[in-house]
């Protein structure tokens, strides 16, 4: 990790419906990723998360606020040649392993996609080669790669997902959820490879997901999102151990520990929302922790 | 007595464990080859019944008006009007209505005879107005009939696909321009176009096709940009796009591939309606030129005499009946074995 930010996000919204009236399902967020980090997401389901990470890779059009790649404007991308050498360095896994594969499509031409989009591969020889470099660097047999998508398991389908980002050889992926369909054996498999290839490759992570317990173990630094807004931001530990905000509270309150003891004794903080009155914004109450929050504290 | 059974797992010592021994698996063994799309479908298509008995036929049709200037017994516009009227007569056949005979006033009369028709000279299918061969005629109609098939596939799979993709690629303003053009063309009355060009082209093929171009392949192009749009926001889609590939190249190598089925399925299913276009056009007299037969003329030629001639309109129609039929059996078939999920 470095004090060099790779991502900069800075009053980030998005509304969906054309007009005024649309719903802004980001709401003026801001935070930055360092490089070599792995930056964690949280947050219920339509708090804005997966909105969010499809902005960062431009796969949705940013309404206002700006995302600044390595020091570039995103959304000043212009021609087809700087775009392409952005889609090479910022890449994204997706959730549902299902519907993230083509199911027309044999594995090997799934992966070398990117290698064919970015001419990255010599000849054909080449290619093949790559390919089998990224199944073995994923954990699949380069044996399986004239398979289709059905032919394999959910955890295996993540697999060729994870290889397939990784052709372009990113520096910046953002992992939408990429463990939240998969049983939780295979949850720990695919976490671990993730670590393992961003020390292997020095990636940078936006790790997305709703699970604070397995963003906790993954991130050095946590966001909680919630109704579009980050309401608290912070090292992963301080987060997780000293939570100030009241939803995050909540979402912590909600992990099951595996201790039958505490577990009994274990009771779930609910959090309704409220409309608070005063400025609400994110204030560091710590060094590095930062809640949203009125001036005076509530 | 401290024996392995009494300890708990974490306490057996390594040596306690060994490899389970087993055939080690080949490479050969696990990787049969993958089955294909195609080849799946195929295997689904192979079970249905009637759609394998509907390919045979219509392969079958096929290859016959394919051979029909080899198979026709007489040039099909020659008149020979002594001859004219002559029921069919099959050599060696003696069922009623095939043996050359009619009944006249309550009794069967040998027509060939009164015709002076030489003993060798057989219509399989009988004679029209004007003494031509009505065989050979079928076989040239069949000929135009499946002509007409393949220009409307044809359309379906170029006019049709590729505005149905661009419509629901761009989106946007360009998509509502290109539906709203869509709707202006599937309101004009096609028939009316027809007969409106009859005053600028001679009637014939071209007209047909060129009425066909106007509007058949609207269905095909609604059906491919819904199925796209459909497809779009998969997330596959997304991902090629966030590897950089442009819209073409997704609309070729993602959307194409997987609405395939659904296109392939379309345009068998078009194919009947545009035979059936055609016969209606020639049946009207604004369709086929008049000598040259199609089968719609044929039943024109045939329906004015149908009372004391039946066969000439019977023969025809049955043929017609069995080219849409088989078209559409075999359309249902490909459906069902293109996408089980599908039916109902």
């Amino acid at each position: 990790m470095s004090d060099q930010a790779l991502v900069e996000v800075s009053h980030l919204t998005h509304r969906y419906g054309e007009d005024q009236k649309g719903y802004k399902a980001v709401n003026d967020i801001s935070f930055s990723i360092m490089e070599g980090e792995t930056f964690g997401l949280v947050g219920e389901s339509g708090c804005g998360k997966s909105t969010t990470g499809r902005m960062l890779v431009k796969l949705l059009d940013i309404t206002s606020g700006a995302v600044r790649f390595g020091g570039q404007d995103i959304s000043r991308i212009r021609g087809r040649g700087e775009l392409l050498s952005f889609r090479r360095d910022v890449q994204i896994i997706f959730q549902d392993p299902y519907a993230s594969l083509d199911p027309r499509k044999k594995v090997r031409d799934i992966i070398a996609e990117g290698i064919d989009v970015h001419h990255m591969a010599a000849d054909a020889q080449d290619r093949e080669r790559q390919v089998v470099e990224l199944m073995e660097a994923v954990g699949l047999r380069p044996a399986h790669m004239t398979r289709y998508p059905h032919e394999f398991s959910g955890g295996q389908r993540q697999r060729i997902g994870i290889a397939r980002a990784l052709a372009t050889r990113p520096r910046f992926v953002v992992c939408d959820e990429p463990i939240s369909a998969l049983d939780v054996s295979i949850q720990a498999q695919v976490v671990n490879l993730l670590e393992q290839l961003q020390r292997e490759r020095k990636l940078t992570y936006l790790f997305i997901a709703h699970d604070l317990s397995m963003v906790k173990y993954i991130s050095d630094r946590i966001a909680v999102m919630c109704r579009g807004r980050i309401v608290e931001m912070g090292d992963a530990d301080e987060v997780y151990n000293h939570p100030l905000h009241p939803y995050t509270q909540s979402l912590i309150s909600a992990i099951p520990r595996p201790d039958p003891h505490s577990e009994r004794e274990r009771v779930r903080t609910a959090y309704t929302y409220q409309e608070q009155g005063g400025e609400l914004a994110l204030r560091e109450v710590e060094p590095g922790h930062f809640v949203l929050c009125a001036e005076d504290g509530r | 007595m401290d024996t392995l059974q009494n300890r708990s797992c974490e306490q057996l010592p390594d040596t306690a464990f060994r490899f389970r021994q087993g055939p080690a698996k080949t490479d050969a063994q696990e990787l049969a080859p993958p089955i294909t799309f195609l080849q799946d479908a195929w295997r689904r298509l192979r079970k249905n019944k009637a759609a394998v008995v509907c390919l045979i036929i219509l392969a079958f049709i096929m290859l016959i008006a394919l051979l029909a200037p080899v198979l026709a017994p007489y040039p099909p516009n020659e008149q020979h009007i002594p001859y004219a009227n002559l029921p069919p007569r099959i050599p060696g056949v003696s069922i009623a209505g095939f043996d050359g005979t009619i009944v006249f006033r309550g009794n069967r009369v040998d027509r060939y005879a009164l015709a002076n028709v030489p003993e060798d000279v057989s219509f399989y299918f009988g004679t029209d107005e004007f003494g031509r061969d009505l065989f050979s005629r079928t076989l040239y109609g069949m000929r135009i009939s499946l002509l007409i098939a393949f220009v409307a596939a044809l359309l379906d799979l170029s006019i049709g696909v590729i505005y149905g993709l661009i419509s629901a690629m761009k989106g946007g303003r360009t998509d509502v321009f290109m539906q709203r053009v869509l709707e202006i063309l599937a309101g004009v009355p096609s028939l009316v176009i027809v007969v409106l060009m009859l005053l600028v082209f001679e009637p014939g093929v071209f007209s047909i096709i060129l009425a066909l171009v106007i509007s058949s392949w609207i269905p095909m192009a609604r059906v491919v940009r819904a199925q796209t749009l459909r497809v779009k926001q998969m997330e596959y889609v997304q991902a090629a796009r966030a590897l950089g590939c442009t819209d073409a190249a997704i609309a070729f190598s993602h959307v194409l591939p997987n609405i395939s089925g659904v296109v392939i399925v379309r345009a068998m299913f078009s194919i009947p309606s545009a035979i059936f276009f055609e016969t209606f056009l020639s049946f009207l007299g604004v369709g086929m030129k008049i000598p040259n037969a199609s089968l719609g003329t044929l039943l024109n030629g045939g329906y004015k005499v149908f009372k004391l001639y039946p066969y000439q309109m019977f023969i025809p129609a049955v043929i017609l009946c069995v080219i849409m039929l088989s078209f559409n059996l075999f359309a249902d078939g490909l459906r069902d074995a293109f996408d089980p999920k599908m039916k109902e």
